[in-house]
């Protein structure tokens, strides 16, 4: 008998049909086929997801790449991430630059929370840390298209109280 | 974006990197202060906490930890100066960049603000294995 098929529907409407172990790369999707089945998955199963299709069809990508890497499970007692950086793989490199290039990088973050699998999480915050850091406040905005909501004077009474370290 | 992953973000970033972000706008300024809110080794938030270490002393075991409330700039400078002793590269992470502090009364007088910065990436880097040896935050600025 073939094995059962996951069908992930975005929200606006595109089918992608997974292998269960592919779908169950999320937590959030391995909840709900548990839920579907108790006993395992008998028949394949459809599951609406909000989230639009072209940035679940890089999170499908994602977890097609690694359908079958073990990844550390997370440490609840890790009071800081950066005691345990994740290795970003030249493949991660590639796939989020391109999702920066074609405007999804934060999408794919905030899907990857949204379905929790946490080690798409956990690179595509470090590949954000990583591009910010040694830049200056305007390029951050500028790369990040984030508005400057300071006014002058209080711009210049935070850059005081940090005049130690700059 | 939800606060949760902006503060992964943020914890991927060392403390100068956090301050520029925090800079960026002023959402990320508060995300930014509860960051260096937990980098309590900061002198930034009125707690100098210095970690000196011998140059000759290797372990980690044998670091030495000073801690001084409001300490004020010439009081650190005045410090630097007597105590003699040379920050050295920690050597956990081939990011650290700080490879020995010179502590001439003419390079602290000149370069004192360079070598806080230094300072800062330093007890950022060191702050891991702190916390290998089971020092919470409160015992680093308080031993």
């Amino acid at each position: 008998m073939a094995r059962p098929k996951v069908t992930l529907v975005s929200s606006d409407g595109e089918t992608f049909i997974v292998e269960q172990r592919v779908a169950e790369r999320s937590i959030t999707i391995k909840s709900a086929i548990e839920f579907a089945g108790v006993d395992g998955l008998t028949a394949d199963i459809e599951i609406p997801l909000l989230i639009e299709g072209k940035v679940l069809k890089k999170v499908v990508e994602w977890c097609e790449h690694y359908k079958t890497t073990k990844f550390p499970e997370p440490d609840e007692n890790q009071v800081d991430v950066l005691s345990r950086p994740p290795v970003l793989t030249k493949w991660d490199n590639k796939f989020f630059r391109l999702c920066f290039e074609q405007d999804m990088m934060f999408e794919i973050i905030m899907a990857a929370n949204y379905l929790n699998i946490n080690q798409l999480l956990h690179v595509g915050c470090t590949t954000v840390a990583n591009m910010m850091k040694g830049n200056s406040t305007e390029q951050i905005r500028e790369l990040f298209n984030v508005p400057n909501d300071f006014t002058p004077e209080e711009e210049a009474a935070i850059k005081r109280e940090d005049r130690w370290t700059k | 974006m939800p606060d949760e992953i902006l503060t992964r973000i943020i914890d991927h970033l060392n403390y100068l990197d956090v301050l520029d972000l925090s800079l960026v706008n002023s959402r990320l300024h508060v995300s930014c202060m509860n960051k260096l809110n937990k980098l309590v080794l900061c002198f930034k938030l009125q707690h100098y906490a210095i970690i000196l270490r011998k140059w000759n002393t290797v372990t980690h075991k044998n670091f030495t930890i000073v801690k001084e409330s409001s300490l004020s700039p010439d009081k650190l400078k005045e410090l630097l100066g007597v105590w003699n002793l040379q920050l050295v590269r920690f050597g956990l992470s081939t990011t650290t960049f700080l490879t020995g502090l010179s502590t001439s009364p003419k390079n602290i007088a000149q370069g004192i603000e360079q070598d806080i910065r230094n300072l800062v990436y330093w007890i950022k880097e060191s702050y891991i294995s702190i916390q290998d040896y089971s020092i919470s935050h409160s015992t680093i600025i308080c031993s």
